[in-house]
Order: structure tokens, then C-alpha cells, then sequence
């Protein structure tokens, strides 16, 4: 019992049974219908990987040491609390149900064909609220002109009141400086007083966890003596908080966002986009891994007429433009989809198809570059004297690859990975962009800039679309390649030299 | 009485601050006076190049700073100059070479660009008058052909040629003071010996002073005026060359003479300096030396000892510094010396290798079309007996290493020729039975860092081999088995969980041989194993070797290129030459009667501790060729002093039965 207690695995897997168990009963007590898309069952299992990944990882010390190097540090730390901010709105976005139907007479319950997921219920005062058309941020009038009859008679043009932003305000013009103050105000308050019952709970486990006393764990917090940079860390998380306090407090009064041309809040479309945006950029590293790690050490640890082989796909692949590659792939699978739509019981799940055969063959076409990095590596790897000294022992290939070579490449696999995120969630926009990303109907960012090509070449110009596509993608790229940047440094031997 | 050139006194240069700060140099005092030699010695990691590195005001930054004492350089105080003062010192008044000729050229730039620059810089010299003094400066170094030369890229060089460029760059702005850091330390010992006649003759000419670091006595007894010993940070002695070598005074300057492996000492242990240099990254109270040393008393523990003068040539920090030499060494434990003498007759020999090739393939352009071979290994025939010793001698690249690989079948696809191994030929076998064959021939490597996979515990390390082979399927009587090895090769039981970089090298290359014993070998293959290691430690590991031989019957092929480590263990000694063996016989007959001229050059070469034995040097000129298009007719004649018309026409055959020898003379 004390072994099981204390193997690394114990948690993880405990904890991730625990999830499994409550997705299966929370969708019976909540009288939902689970579905289940695809890319939800991928996201899922790289979730339970990357957690058993983590749970590995920290109990050998000589692993964890480089991250702890990553940690130690401002910006990375900074990044990976927005990262996580955005990975579990994510994550939120990918437990799908579909809600029953009001059914009168214990009749056999009816599910609405509208697939939602949990962050749609959370945000449900998003988008239950649809204006008409466009509208600024923060407008408490329609952005374009509209006939309304005059009580006596005929009619005028004017910009009509919104339905539901600014709608507790009585005279808008005069007010609405002042009650976006006053919630900004009442926010920030909010904020602290939240902010400081939830840290001061964090530190107290902590200190607990510790075996230090509370003020102590609290001084080493403010003058960021802690091993890791927690103090980053609570900032970042108290701005977060403050965002979020404030999205509450107001979104649900106005269009923070504004609206687009049928009148749905563009907040809501971006948070929405997110998934889309992690769904590409892990996924298609999911797909890819595999074939890029086995072809690249085979290629580089047997080398010969393997090598000849491998080498040769690689090349090839690598000589068709890889947008033809993607374009031809998708408009297969678009005409398949819509040849078979019996398959399909709602179209999210058709949307969703096409978002899966978008990660696989973004996949196929960008595993060359991380094969060819590990055959070179595997390569060197082979010709160091423990390999040797382990075929003077007559250990066998497959236990060569397996104990030696695939532990001493994974550094460059993790870099990799994490330089590519932020490349991959750029690629969805332009390929979205140009017609051959996603399903129009799935929420992206590439989605979202390509309406606004239209909304640009309107007069006045339409341009918060663009903005609340362009800050969301920015964050979370620029998140990812700060985070990347001090996981290179960390991980990378030649950096480390100079240390 | 003029004033030294240059005076350390009491310098101290830390890395990083506070109580962790690393104490590379603490309190270094030297002179040095011009015109002088004086030599550095220490091991690895005790602060050598950091005083050499402190003094160029070239400290690694940041971190890097002197936090005492002062150099004062003709009266001029270094520690005050500012960085701009400092660029003009360096490389015109005082300038420095590098162990490794390999980095510290830049690869982009021709020779000539590289010596121009520093003629422009510090003498401002342009055009012409530039060119000219760089082939004055490169003829001196003694490079053939300096007016082409000059247009030629490093990579173009070999490495001694890279070292002779060195020394004309830094030659090139006529300095007062040349610091050579290990300058012959990555070369050959006949490179070497060139390096160093000509760094002495340009001495002798412009009359610089030289500061000379160095790990081996040889190199220090050949060069220096005065020697000082480093330890951990600090001079423990200083003395003349002659003191120094005649009775060194402080117990680790004798210990380290002890250790030295020789003919002499063959039938003894050699006497090690326990445990390794400490960290220096600690406050030290007492001696530094004091948990190594065996004749330490109370006050060594709590009290540092000052610097006592015995005589105004000699002096160290010690608190019992005495001269005296020791009368004899028979207090050590005498090895058993049955087995050399014993003569196996009838029985056939363990090893036995014949005609073993080894090409490898040369490819060029795209299609990597097969353009020649090197050939790395070339007929070479061995035989070895069970319980003894073959010593492969020869200069780097020679294709050592290859035999031995060659021998443990780890490169069948380019080998040709014949390895049987008790009689059995393992070229005949594959597969399962080869596997299986594989737990009899082990190897231990050079480099104690690359040798062992950093992700793998110590455990897993020495029980690879065992799962492999099958070897104590059970996990409790292979745990026991591993703990048994670990403290058989000297190492405790509880660091069976540590990682490989958790240890030193000595520590490594101990896993190492644990990790080869595991599988009861009968041969193991040792490729250079001491080479990485400083003296104290190379005696620990000759002696566990030693002592494992005389235990367990092993029989090593030991690989080296170190003469004086073939004196002290080998039983047969071969001679190779550019993937030839060019002469072969007992250890006595090969090292006390060579006859190979090359085996002649290579043992004159080494340096003596006997600075006055060293007179009639056998010199070799120019480098060993390349083994793709190796010489016609013999391999060694456009070296060789005694060449004849014949020898440039076809390989000699083989004179002689058990000391053998491949060369027309005889
Ligand atoms: N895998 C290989 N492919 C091509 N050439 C090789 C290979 N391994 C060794 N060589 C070449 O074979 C020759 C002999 O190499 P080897 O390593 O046996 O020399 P060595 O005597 O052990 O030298 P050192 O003292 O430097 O260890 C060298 O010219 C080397 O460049
Ligand atoms: S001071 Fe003591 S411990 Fe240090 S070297 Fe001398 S005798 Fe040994
Ligand atoms: S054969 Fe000729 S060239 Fe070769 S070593 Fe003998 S004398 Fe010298
Ligand atoms: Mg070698």
C-alpha cells in the first residue's frame, strides 16, 4: 500500500480517474445529453498524457530541474498563467452536451439539436442576447440607420436603440461615461477583496504544505524569494482575475466587443475561437509526433538503405507547396462530408470533422522539419560511447532506442513542440483566411478576419472584428513563444553552456 | 637585482559572490623574472588557467572579478587598468595561447588575415610591411611554405600547425610575457616535442618571459626555470627546477611524483592520492590539502599554514615542509608477480586476431558516391594470452580505437580478416549466438562523460549489461550482484541511485569498469581509460585495473598513447603507424631495445623528469599523413631519419619471431 501511495503515478491517475467517473454521471444529473466530438476525445487524451507527462516529470529531480529553470524566471512564468487562463476556457469549450427539450407529460425526452458546452452555459448572457446587426463597443445605439415610425406619423432615419446593451440606462449620451466608471470601480474592489480572501487561502495550504508560518511564506512572496516565481505569478493571476471580474460585471450590459453583422457579440465569437486556435495548435503536434519521432530515429540510428528511405519521404513531402497539399486534402474531405451527411447527426459535428482533417493533414505536412532535427540528433546520439558500450553488451535494438537514444532526444521534441504552438495557431488564421481552414460555420479567428475583409471596405469602417480577432490571437501567441523562449533556453545544451 | 617582470601578490579572482562564490584563484604570489620559464602545475579545476585568464584581465563575466591583491606588471598595477588600457596590453605586452588549437582560430578567416590583424592593431603595420612580417613570423614558427600557407583556412591545418599559428599570432606583437595555457596538451607527443623545442628556441631569441601551464611534470622538468605548484586556489610550493625535481617539499608535490606510473614501479601498487581535488566553492579552515594528505597533524584541520621560505629557491605552505627524501618505496603491498613470469605453453591463445581491416567508406557530393577508403585499420595480426596485458601504442588517429572495435565486432559492415576469441571465430557468428558471445569481451572508453547515458541511475547502468545477457535473472541476487561490484571497484553502495553527472571523472570511469565486470567478461578492451584523468586519479584507476587482473584473470587490451602507462602494466606492447603495426614484442625488448625508428622517435619524445637525460632526442619532423592516401612503400618514410631509397618502393615484411618489427634496417 505505501509503494502505491508514493509511485509517481498515484495521483495522476487517481485524480484522472475521479474526472472520468464525473463525466459520466454529471451528464444524468444535470438531465443532459453528453456528446462527444472527436476532437474533444483527442483533447482529453492528450490532457490525461500531458498530466501523467507532468506527474513523471516531477518525481525525477533530474528532470524537473530544468523546469524548475523555466519557472524560476518572470515572463515565463507570466505566460504560462495566461496560457493556462486560455487552455481552460478550452477546455471548458470541449464538454459537449446537448440540453433536453421542454417536454410536457413524462413523454420520452427530446435533445435539442444545438450542441453547447460548458462554456456556453457560462456565458449563455453572451449570446442569448443577439442585436439586429453592428454596434460599436460599448454603443448604446445601433451603428446603422434605420426607418422607425414617428408616434405622429410617417417616419425618420435614425440609430435606433439597442435591445439589450445599454438598455438599463435612461439616457444613454449622458450616462454611460459614468456607469462604465462606476463598474470599473466597482470591479477593481471586487477584484482586491476576491483577490486577497483567494491568495491568502493559497499561501495558508502552502504554508501548511511547507511547514513554515503564514507571515513567512508571505514575505518570501513579496520579495520573490520563493524557488519559483510565485510573486510573478499572483500578479498575473490578480490581473487576470481583474479582467474577469470586470467582463462579468459589464458584458453582460453591453457589447464590450461590439456586435457583428447579425448582431452577435464578437466577445463572445473570440472566446469561443479559442478552442479552435488550441485544438490546431496540439492536435496537429499529437498527429505529427509520432511519425516524426519514429521515422527520425530509425532514419538516424540505422541508417543505410532506411535512411535512403525516410530521407527520400521527407524530401519529397517537402518539395510539393504544402498549401496545394492542404487545399487538395480539405476539399476531398468537404466533398465526403457533404456526400454523407446521414453520418452527421448535427453540424458541429460536421464543422468538427473538417477541424480534425485540418490537424491531421497540417500534421502530415509539418513532421518532416522535426524529423529531419531528430535523425540528425540520433544520428550524433549513436555514435556516443554508451550506445556502444550497450552493443558490446548485445542489448537490442528496440531496448537501444527505447532506454537511450528516445530519453536524450525528448528535450528537442518539448522544444519543438512548444516553437510550433504559436506558428500552427497563425497557420489556422491564414488558411482560414484564404478558404481552405476550417468549416465557415466553427468559430476562429481565421474565420473571424476573413469577415472582416468585408467589414473593412465598409464606410463608416467596421473595425472591431478585427481588433478582438487580432488582441486574442496575439496574446495567446505572444504567450506561447515567451513561454517557448525560456523552455529553448532551459532545455537546450548549447545555451546552457555559457551558464 | 632588476625588478620581476611580473608579480602576483596575494591575487584572488572569485567566480559569483557570497558564500558560494567559486575561489578559482585565492592568494596566488609569484614573480616572474624576464626571461624566465616558469611553470604552472596543477590538476584539473585547482585555478591555473584562472590566474592565466585573471592576469589578461579576461575573467569570465559575469561573475568573474579580483576581490584582492594585485598584479603589477613592470610596476604598472593591471587590477587598476580600465578594459581600454587592457586591450592595449594584451597581445602587444603580454599575450596567450590555448590548449585547444581547434577553437581558438577563427574559422572564416585565413592564417594570414589572423596575424595581420594583430599587426595592424598593435604595431601598425599595413599592406605590405604587414605581409611580410607575417610570413617572417610564420617562417619562424617553422611552417613550411609560409607565402602560400598564409591564404589557407584552419581547417587546412593540422593540429599541430594550428598551434605553430597560434604561437606566431601571439608572437606576432612582440610581447614581453607569453602565457601558454597547456599549449601541447591536445597534441601528439612528437608534435609536441616540436612545439616545445621551438617555443624554447623563440625564447631564446626575443628573449620574452614565459608563463607555462601544465599538468604534467614532464613537460614542466623540460621548460621551466621555476615551477609552482597550484592546489585548490592556491601555491603550495615554489622552487627552482632543480629543487623542485630533487626534492620536492610539499607531501602533495610528492605524492604527485609518486603516482607517476614507470618501469620501475611495475611489480607495485603505485601510490594514490585518495579522494579528489575539493570544490571550491566552500570557506576553507585549516590546510586544503588535509583530507588527502597521510601525514597531516591536529593543527592541519583548524589552521591554515603560512608560506615558509626553506632556502631562497624553495618554499611552500605547509605546516611540516621538509625536503627530505624519502629513503624506499617497498612499504607498499607488492603485487603478485607469478603471473608475468609464468609461460603459458601449449595452450592457445586467448585472442587472436589476423589480417583485421578496417575501411571506411569515403562518400562525396550528392549522390555520396563511394570515393576512397581510410584505411583506419590495416592488416593487423595480434595475439593475446589469458591474464596479460597488450599495450597498442600509437599516435592519435592511427586507428587504435578502430581495432579495438573492430575486435568486439562493432563494426562489421566495414571489417575484413579474422578475430577468433578462445579459438572460436566470431566473425563466423551472428545473431542470438554473437549476443550471447558478446558478455566475454568488454570495453571501457576514453571520455568518462560520454561513456555513460546522463539519464540513467548508476543502478541501471551497471544493470543494463546484465539484462541483456541474462545474467542473475532474479532481482534481489542482481541487486546484490551490483552492490558487489560497486564496492569491488572502489565506490560505496549507496551511490548506486545517483546520476552519472553526480560524479568525477575517476568516479566514472570506475562505473565504467563495473559496468563492463557485470557481464564476467575475460578481455575487456580498455580504449585510453586514464587519458581524461589527472595523475592521482589515473594511479587509482591502474591500480584497481591492476588489482582486478591479478583477482579475476582478465587480460586487457590496453589502448594508449601514454609510454609511461605501457611501462608500468602492459605485458606486449604494439607499435601502430598509420593502421599498421609496425613493431611488436615483450615490453621489455619493445621499450628498452626498440627498433622501429618511429617507436624510437615516439619514446624519445616523451618528456623526461630528468631534465639532463633528455640529450639526444630523436626528433621527428612534419605530421602524421592521412590514412586515405597514405604514403607509398612504407608508411612512415617521409618521416623517417633513416629512410633509404628502398622504402619508398614497397612495404617492408616482417623481421624478427616475438619482438617483430616492420622496417627495411633490420
Ligand atoms: N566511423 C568512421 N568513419 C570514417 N572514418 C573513421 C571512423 N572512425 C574512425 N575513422 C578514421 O579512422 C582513423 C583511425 O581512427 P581511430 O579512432 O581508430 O584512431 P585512434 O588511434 O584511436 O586515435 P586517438 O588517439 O585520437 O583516439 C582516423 O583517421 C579516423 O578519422
Ligand atoms: S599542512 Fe598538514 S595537511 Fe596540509 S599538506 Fe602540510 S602536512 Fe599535509
Ligand atoms: S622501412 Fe625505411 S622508411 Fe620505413 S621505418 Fe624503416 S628505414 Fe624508415
Ligand atoms: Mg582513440
Amino acid at each position: 500500500m505505501h509503494r502505491i501511495i508514493h509511485g509517481w503515478w498515484f495521483f495522476p491517475i487517481s485524480g484522472l480517474s475521479i474526472l472520468l467517473l464525473l463525466l459520466n454521471v454529471l451528464p444524468s444529473v444535470f438531465a443532459v445529453k453528453a456528446t462527444y466530438l472527436w476532437t474533444d476525445i483527442f483533447i482529453f487524451i492528450l490532457l490525461v498524457m500531458v498530466v501523467i507527462f507532468v506527474a513523471y516529470i516531477r518525481s525525477k529531480e533530474h528532470l524537473s530541474r530544468p523546469w524548475a529553470k523555466v519557472f524560476e524566471r518572470k515572463l515565463p512564468m507570466a505566460s504560462v498563467v495566461v496560457l493556462l487562463v486560455f487552455i481552460v476556457i478550452g477546455l471548458m469549450d470541449s464538454i459537449h452536451f446537448r440540453m433536453p427539450l421542454p417536454s410536457e407529460h413524462n413523454e420520452t425526452v427530446h435533445y435539442s439539436v444545438d450542441v453547447s458546452s460548458v462554456l456556453d452555459v457560462l456565458t449563455s448572457e453572451l449570446h442569448t442576447r443577439d442585436e439586429k446587426t453592428y454596434s460599436a463597443p460599448f454603443a448604446a445605439y445601433s451603428f446603422v440607420k434605420e426607418s422607425v415610425d414617428l408616434p405622429g406619423g410617417g417616419s425618420e432615419r435614425i440609430y435606433p436603440r439597442l435591445k439589450y446593451a445599454g438598455s438599463h440606462l435612461d439616457d444613454p449620451d449622458k450616462q454611460i461615461a459614468d456607469d462604465i466608471t462606476f463598474r470599473i470601480i466597482k470591479s477593481l474592489w471586487q477584484t482586491i477583496a476576491s483577490g486577497v480572501i483567494f491568495f491568502a487561502a493559497l499561501i495558508f495550504i502552502a504554508s501548511i504544505k511547507l511547514k513554515k508560518s503564514f507571515a513567512e511564506v508571505v514575505r518570501g512572496v513579496l520579495q520573490n524569494n520563493t524557488r519559483l516565481s510565485w510573486r510573478t505569478a499572483i500578479l498575473v493571476m490578480w490581473l487576470i482575475l481583474f479582467i474577469i471580474v470586470f467582463l462579468v460585471n459589464t458584458s453582460t450590459f453591453y457589447h464590450i466587443f461590439g456586435t457583428d453583422k447579425v448582431g452577435q457579440d464578437v466577445l463572445y465569437l473570440s472566446l469561443k475561437s479559442i478552442r479552435t486556435g488550441l485544438v490546431i495548435g496540439s492536435l496537429t503536434t499529437m498527429v505529427m509526433l509520432p511519425f516524426a519521432i519514429m521515422m527520425g530515429i530509425a532514419a538516424g540510428y540505422f541508417q543505410g538503405w532506411i535512411d535512403d528511405v525516410i530521407q527520400y519521404i521527407y524530401t519529397t513531402l517537402n518539395s510539393i507547396p504544402g498549401v496545394l497539399l492542404i487545399a487538395a486534402a480539405i476539399l476531398s474531405i468537404q466533398v465526403y462530408i457533404s456526400n454523407h451527411p446521414e453520418l452527421f447527426a448535427t453540424s458541429i459535428e460536421r464543422a468538427d470533422l473538417r477541424l480534425l482533417a485540418l490537424c491531421f493533414i497540417l500534421g502530415i505536412t509539418s513532421w518532416t522539419g522535426l524529423c529531419r532535427l531528430l535523425r540528425g540528433e540520433a544520428f550524433k546520439i549513436r555514435e556516443l560511447e554508451y550506445i556502444q558500450a550497450a552493443q558490446a553488451f548485445g542489448v537490442s535494438h528496440f531496448r537501444i532506442i527505447s532506454r537511450h537514444i528516445l530519453p536524450n532526444i525528448m528535450h528537442i521534441v518539448l522544444i519543438v513542440v512548444v516553437l510550433d504552438f504559436s506558428g500552427l495557431v497563425l497557420a489556422e488564421a491564414v488558411l482560414s483566411y484564404v478558404g481552405v481552414g476550417v468549416d465557415p460555420s466553427t468559430n476562429s479567428w481565421g474565420n473571424m478576419i476573413n469577415g472582416a475583409r468585408l467589414e473593412m471596405a465598409r464606410e463608416p469602417l467596421v473595425w472591431w472584428s478585427l481588433v478582438a480577432a487580432f488582441s486574442f490571437m496575439f496574446v495567446l501567441v505572444l504567450a506561447a513563444n515567451l513561454f517557448s523562449d525560456a523552455v529553448r533556453d532551459a532545455f537546450d545544451p548549447r545555451a546552457q553552456r555559457d551558464g | 637585482m632588476t625588478a620581476p617582470l611580473l608579480k602576483l601578490d596575494n591575487l584572488k579572482a572569485w567566480i559569483g559572490e557570497g558564500e558560494s562564490a567559486v575561489r578559482a584563484v585565492d592568494g596566488v604570489t609569484l614573480s616572474i623574472n624576464k626571461g624566465e620559464t616558469f611553470a604552472l602545475l596543477g590538476e584539473s579545476g585547482c585555478g591555473k588557467s584562472m590566474t592565466a585568464l585573471a592576469i589578461m584581465g579576461l575573467l569570465p563575466t559575469p561573475g568573474g572579478q579580483i576581490v584582492d591583491g594585485s598584479i603589477l606588471f613592470e610596476n604598472d598595477d593591471l587590477t587598476e587598468f580600465s578594459e581600454i588600457s587592457m586591450r592595449r596590453v594584451r597581445g602587444n605586452r603580454i599575450a596567450m595561447i590555448f590548449q585547444e588549437p581547434m577553437t581558438s582560430l577563427n574559422p572564416v578567416l585565413t592564417v594570414g588575415q589572423q596575424i595581420s590583424e594583430v599587426l595592424v592593431c598593435h604595431k601598425g603595420l599595413k599592406g605590405r610591411a604587414s605581409r611580410e612580417r607575417t610570413i617572417e613570423l610564420l617562417n619562424a614558427v617553422g611552417i613550411p611554405d609560409p607565402e602560400n600557407r598564409i591564404n589557407e583556412y584552419p581547417h587546412q591545418l593540422s593540429g599541430g600547425m594550428k598551434q605553430r599559428v597560434m604561437i606566431s599570432i601571439a608572437l606576432a606583437g612582440e610581447p614581453e610575457l607569453l602565457i601558454a595555457d597547456e599549449p601541447t596538451t591536445a597534441l601528439d607527443v612528437t608534435i609536441q616535442l616540436q612545439v616545445l623545442t621551438l617555443l624554447k628556441k623563440l625564447q631564446q631569441d626575443t628573449g620574452m618571459a614565459m608563463l607555462l601551464i601544465t599538468h604534467d611534470l614532464g613537460v614542466a622538468a623540460q621548460m621551466a626555470d621555476r615551477i609552482g605548484v597550484m592546489y585548490a586556489g592556491q601555491m603550495v610550493e615554489m622552487a627552482s627546477r632543480k629543487n623542485f625535481f630533487d626534492h620536492p617539499g610539499h607531501p602533495y608535490s610528492k605524492k604527485l611524483f609518486k603516482a607517476l606510473p614507470d618501469m620501475d614501479k611495475r611489480s607495485t601498487l603505485l601510490e594514490v592520492i585518495e579522494g579528489t581535488v575539493p570544490s571550491l566553492s566552500q570557506k576553507f579552515t585549516g590546510c586544503r590539502f588535509a583530507p588527502r594528505c597521510e601525514i597531516k597533524i591536529d593543527k592541519c584541520l583548524t589552521e591554515e599554514p603560512e608560506w615558509k621560505n626553506l632556502s631562497d629557491k624553495q618554499g611552500g605552505k605547509c605546516h611540516l615542509l621538509d625536503v627530505s627524501v624519502e629513503k624506499s618505496t617497498d612499504i607498499h603491498e607488492s603485487v603478485d608477480t607469478e603471473l608475468e613470469d609464468s609461460v603459458l605453453t601449449g595452450e592457445s591463445p586467448l585472442l587472436e586476431v589476423k589480417n583485421l581491416k578496417v575501411y571506411f567508406p569515403v562518400h562525396k557530393g550528392i549522390l555520396r558516391k563511394t570515393v576512397g577508403h581510410v584505411h583506419a585499420v590495416d592488416d593487423v595480426n595480434l595475439s593475446l594470452d589469458k591474464g596479460k596485458t597488450l599495450a597498442l601504442v600509437g599516435e592519435s588517429g592511427c586507428g587504435k580505437t578502430t581495432v579495438g572495435k573492430g575486435i568486439l565486432q562493432l563494426l562489421r559492415q566495414f571489417t575484413s580478416g579474422d578475430v577468433s576469441f578462445e579459438g572460436q571465430s566470431l566473425n563466423e557468428l551472428s545473431g542470438e549466438l554473437l549476443r550471447k558471445k558478446r558478455s566475454d569481451i568488454q570495453i571501457i572508453f576514453q571520455d568518462p562523460y560520454s561513456s555513460m547515458n546522463p539519464r540513467m541511475r548508476v543502478f541501471d547502468i551497471v544493470e543494463e549489461g546484465m539484462l541483456a545477457q541474462g545474467i542473475l535473472p532474479d532481482y534481489v541476487e542482481r541487486e546484490a550482484r551490483i552492490d558487489e561490484l560497486l564496492m569491488q571497484v572502489g565506490l560505496t553502495v549507496d551511490m548506486k541511485y545517483r546520476y552519472p553527472h553526480e560524479f568525477s571523472g575517476g568516479q566514472r570511469q570506475r562505473i565504467c569498469i563495473a559496468r563492463a565486470l557485470a557481464v564476467n567478461p575475460k578481455l575487456i578492451v580498455c580504449d585510453e581509460p586514464t587519458s581524461a584523468l589527472d595523475v592521482s586519479v589515473q594511479a587509482q584507476i591502474l591500480n584497481l585495473l591492476n588489482d582486478l587482473q591479478k583477482r579475476l584473470g582478465l587480460s586487457y587490451l590496453f589502448v594508449t598513447h601514454d609510454l609511461s602507462v605501457v611501462a608500468y602494466l602492459a605485458h606486449k606492447v604494439a607499435v601502430m603507424y598509420l593502421g599498421r603495426i609496425v613493431e611488436q614484442g615483450s615490453v621489455n625488448d619493445v621499450l628498452k631495445n626498440p627498433l622501429h625508428p618511429y617507436t624510437r622517435a615516439l619514446l624519445s619524445a616523451v618528456p623526461k623528469l630528468d631534465p639532463d637525460s633528455q640529450s639526444d632526442v630523436l626528433r621527428l619532423e612534419g605530421d602524421i599523413p592521412s590514412p586515405i592516401n597514405p604514403p607509398n612503400g612504407c608508411h612512415f618514410h617521409p618521416r623517417c631519419p633513416d629512410v633509404m631509397p628502398q622504402c619508398r618502393d614497397s612495404y617492408p615484411e616482417k623481421t624478427g619471431g616475438d619482438h617483430y618489427v616492420r622496417c627495411f634496417l633490420y
